[in-house]
């Protein structure tokens, strides 16, 4: 598979990278090993990103914080 | 909408700061998430946008007529506050690595590197999320909304299109971009931590 090639799959990979992978998609990736590659980090990118790597609890002081505001 | 939620929104505009309080409750978490990713290098300001959104829902209650449930009129609250501190600051123009041409302007595609150690891989190590922050801190604020809106939140690109008033291709465009360019500043940095 030529590099150009690659690059029209480009939109689909990252289109894709979270959920189910189309038939068309499906079907190029047994033979193209960049795509194959893109694909894997794309999905570990996502990945990281679901784990909320921030946070995702309020913490305790803020929401009596937040409580404070709206009673005062 | 449930019965519930709009009974409780029905008693907030009465000023039943219970209800209120529920509402806040069952959806805190969710705001909290968006504004700490958004604002990745400035915790302070997350715990701004996270008050600033439930202290504007609780003033514009009256006007919420429920054309939208109240998980996307918070988002899009906290979205805009996010919007109108970050604007101000925004980054220089940025190109995803994959697109950037040469010195002659010619179009390389990138070599997909496979050394560099997963980011899952490393996912426990304390340094995940500052190097994350310091990642999404690059990407102008329009597209951190996206991605967080999409990849950390989960919502469809529907959903997120909905929330930030854009076309479904917008949203697809600045998803791809986005992953993009965290894909590559990954690679980067948690290369650097285990090199």
């Amino acid at each position: 598979m030529k590099d150009h090639d690659c690059r029209t799959w480009l939109g689909r990979l990252c289109d894709e990278a979270d959920g189910k992978l189309s038939r068309r998609l499906r079907a190029h990736l047994p033979d193209c090993p960049p795509c194959r590659a893109m694909l894997a980090s794309l999905k570990r990118t996502v990945s990281v990103l679901q784990s909320k790597p921030l946070g995702s609890s309020t913490p305790a002081s803020l929401k009596a914080a937040l409580r404070r505001r709206l009673r005062g | 909408m449930d019965a519930r939620t709009q009974n409780l929104i029905e008693r907030s505009r009465d000023g039943d700061a219970e209800a209120f309080d529920a509402l806040v409750r069952g959806h805190q978490d969710q705001i909290y998430s968006l504004a700490r990713h958004v604002c990745a290098t400035a915790p302070a300001e997350a715990d701004d946008v996270y008050q600033e959104t439930f202290l504007t829902a609780f003033k514009k209650l009256k006007s919420f007529r429920g054309d939208s449930d109240l998980k996307t009129w918070l988002y899009r609250i906290a979205s805009n506050l996010c919007l109108m501190r970050h604007r101000k600051k925004r980054a220089e123009p940025f190109v995803p690595m994959l697109d950037r041409p040469d010195e002659n302007g010619d179009f390389h595609p990138m070599d997909f590197p496979d050394a560099a150690p997963a980011p899952d891989e490393v996912a426990r190590r304390k340094e995940l999320s500052d190097a994350v922050a310091a990642s999404l801190a690059e990407l102008p604020v329009d597209y951190r909304l996206v991605l967080t809106l999409r990849d950390v939140e989960g919502l469809s690109a529907e959903q997120t299109a909905k929330i930030l008033k854009l076309s479904v291709a917008a949203v697809k465009s600045r998803l791809h971009r986005g992953r993009l360019f965290l894909r590559d500043r990954f690679q980067t940095r948690f290369a650097k931590e285990t090199a």
